[in-house]
């Protein structure tokens, strides 16, 4: 009894934290010090981990239909049609994309001008509410706002071409915030973000990066 | 002269683009049509571009060139849907796949391209011909050092370390000023396409 | 006492315009650019020069590997400069190989070959140029293919690597000359630098989003991207230089209109508060 909860607990935890281990530590030795064995078994692993991600992106999907699918059993007045179309929608795109390949004129123009124009629509919608925000929180109330709001008045008129034909000194002013202030900014917290992805590298060999087992 | 299927699809996606614009008025029904059809093809397309991936990078090899090993991958994949089963640890195996071999390829060139080359590009002259370049650079690699403090939370930020950590905070607004303004633009992009699409195709103005 | 009341409802005014009005100012800003243009000169940038030049200085016969990974969601953005690029590419004696690792990637990829028409530009497929779609693992399948160009079984079109006269002579990073990467997330921008240039040393170029660039600077400054196109008007920069008018220019023209309207709100809005804080010591 004690040996199987032993057996159960290696299978759901350690087995797979310890494959995690292995697979990370092969790709650093294959990068650090490129042992002849090592090469072909890495670019096995990395080949297989892109074949596994195509399982992956179909996973979502299962739950999408199934929330939509318990959506029209339970006859929720209004969403289940919605629900029954997002269904409809599913099979239509898919048995073209399936039978005709992604490749194929009919299946590229109808995802341009149906699901392109929609989610392009909506990003776009982002832009207003933008501008709103740029109205109503750009306001210089204290120094850190000043500054940002400046910085945002330069930027704004250097990435438009209209910013430089108006005033050439415009332009010189948003190349210097960029080249300097803003550099020294982005520069500071792509080096943090380095090292923080390098401690979450050292968790995971060390095993104390648990995560995903969840 | 445009064929009739696709007249018929500009003025589909002319209907969704004016359904899913509606939003700004309010939350309606055109608009959830329009957000319901997305998520329905968006779905479809994860599903026949992981099929895709599937059939080119596992099924077709080992089918035609006889790579038994690449049932490996395979089993693992279909594992991955253990999860809505009554044993989901199985799907732990491929999610330890996928996460072992992304921090490895993140981590061992994260080290060169995050930390050592970025910090290589910091070694700047403080000292140059021009008095602009030298206050220029003295900017960077001081804001830099600043920017970082404003990060150590293991220790209290106050006093002189405060005051690091305050003039990183004023440089972050900097960046961050400049950096609304640019996603700002992305929007802006996306929707003059819309617009243009709107004007031109549709409408046939130009 | 009643003007008092008047000065303090018109600064409130100034700083409470309802959004609507704002709104559809923006929607009359988007549609006048195209109806009347503005023709704002171009000011081509040091980071888009390099990008034209690192293209024109490469040697007949050069390995390209473009990673078109520009979702839909974001065509007006990075679009324009795929097109640009494609047509450069596909102009000179080039060997081109172009890969997705973006979902949606190859739709737009094949949208901008619909414009560029590299067959009407003397390019063969399988000889010249080759097309192999969408791999899954964003970075893991960025690093897969980089070791291996030739991981899949066929192209794009269903191809079988085998009869692809270009990949008998193009196998890994070790044929590849130069790495054009085009995306709409920084994740991407990431990915690219530390899989190409730093575990390959391959020289890389990018054109992704205006919201990315203040990252792919500090990429830019330490050399690990030789040049990079900024979202439209980069675009529209390179353009100028290459002497082909397109959608950068218009869109990039265009974008004058809404961003003189948002700094005039910004003013105002900023107006306001100024009104407000000397009401409040008068």
């Amino acid at each position: 009894m004690g040996t199987g909860v032993q057996v159960s607990l290696a299978l759901r935890r350690s087995f797979p934290l310890l494959l995690a281990f292995l697979l990370t530590m092969l790709l650093l030795i294959d990068y650090f010090f490129a042992i002849p064995e090592v090469g072909p078994l890495s670019k096995t692993a990395l080949s297989w981990t892109s074949i596994i991600a195509g399982f992956a992106l179909m996973l979502g999907v299962v739950a999408v239909l199934t929330y939509h699918g318990r959506q029209i059993q339970r006859r929720k007045a209004g969403q289940r049609f919605y629900s029954a179309w997002t269904i409809i929608m599913f099979i239509t795109f898919a048995a073209i994309g399936l039978v005709l390949t992604p490749s194929s004129t009919a299946y590229s123009l109808l995802y341009m001008y149906v699901l392109g124009s929609i989610v392009s629509t909506v990003n776009g919608l982002a832009l207003f509410y933008f501008i709103s925000a740029a109205y109503r929180g750009l306001r210089a109330k204290s120094l850190v706002a000043i500054v940002a709001t400046l910085s945002a008045f330069f930027a704004f008129l250097n990435q438009a071409p209209v910013g430089p034909a108006i005033w050439p000194p415009f332009g010189m002013i948003g190349t210097w915030i960029w080249d300097v202030p803003a550099l020294a900014g982005s520069r500071g917290i792509v080096i943090v973000g380095g090292l923080g992805l390098i401690l979450l590298g050292i968790r995971a060999i060390i095993g104390r990066e648990r995560g995903f087992l969840r | 002269m445009m064929e009739p299927i696709e007249i018929a699809l500009v003025w589909a996606a002319a209907i969704l683009t004016l359904s899913a614009l509606s939003f700004l008025f309010k939350d309606n029904p055109f608009f959830k049509f329009a957000e319901h059809t997305a998520v329905g093809a968006g779905a479809a397309h994860w599903v026949v571009m992981g099929y895709g991936m599937i059939r080119d990078g596992a099924v077709k090899p080992l089918v035609q060139t006889g790579q038994l090993w690449l049932i490996i991958p395979i089993i693992l994949g279909i594992l991955m849907f253990g999860t809505y089963t009554k044993w989901p640890w199985l799907s732990r195996y491929p999610v330890a796949f996928l996460v072992g071999c992304g921090l490895g390829v993140a981590i061992r060139s994260a080290i060169e391209a995050q930390f050592i080359g970025q910090i290589r590009a910091l070694v700047l002259p403080f000292v140059t011909a021009d008095p602009l370049k030298t206050i220029n650079n003295l900017i960077i690699v001081l804001g830099t050092i600043a920017v970082i403090s404003y990060f150590i939370f293991a220790r209290e930020q106050k006093g002189p370390f405060g005051k690091v950590t305050e003039v990183g905070r004023i440089i972050m607004m900097v960046y961050f000023g400049g950096a609304f303004t640019t996603i700002m633009f992305i929007y802006i992009s996306v929707m003059l396409e819309r617009i243009a699409f709107l004007l031109f195709q549709w409408l046939g103005l130009g | 006492m009643m003007k008092q009341k008047d000065e303090k409802n018109m600064w409130q005014r100034l700083g409470d315009i309802d959004v609507r009005i704002i709104w559809a100012i923006a929607i009359v800003c988007l549609i006048v650019p195209f109806l009347s243009p503005l023709g704002t000169p171009v000011i081509v940038t040091e980071p888009t020069k390099r990008f034209a030049k690192t293209i024109e200085d490469l040697p007949n016969g050069s390995v390209v590997v473009a990673q078109g990974s520009v979702s839909v969601a974001f065509l007006g953005e990075v679009f324009p400069a795929m097109i640009d690029t494609f047509r450069q590419l596909m102009s000179k004696d080039l060997k081109i190989v172009i890969v997705s690792f973006a979902e949606d990637g190859p739709i737009t990829v094949g949208k901008a070959l619909d414009v560029v028409k590299p067959e009407a530009l003397g390019k063969k497929y399988g000889r010249d140029w080759v097309w192999f779609g969408y791999i899954a693992g964003l970075e893991v399948g960025m690093a897969s293919f980089a070791k291996d160009l030739r991981m899949l079984a066929n192209d794009f079109h269903g191809t079988p690597i085998k009869d692809i006269p270009l990949m008998q002579e193009v196998k890994n990073y070790e044929d590849v000359d130069l790495v054009i990467d085009f995306n709409v997330f920084l994740d991407m921008c990431e990915y690219s630098v530390r899989q190409w240039t730093v575990t390959y040393k391959k020289p890389l170029l990018i054109a992704t989003m205006s919201s990315n660039i203040p990252v792919v600077i500090s990429y830019y400054q330490a050399k690990q991207v030789l040049g990079y196109l900024n979202g439209v008007r980069g675009a529209a920069e390179y353009e100028a230089i290459t002497g082909v008018k397109g959608l950068g220019m218009s869109y990039s023209d265009a974008t004058a209109f809404v961003v003189l309207a948002t700094i005039a709100f910004m003013v105002i809005g900023n107006i306001s508060l100024i009104g407000k804080s000397e009401r409040r010591f008068k």
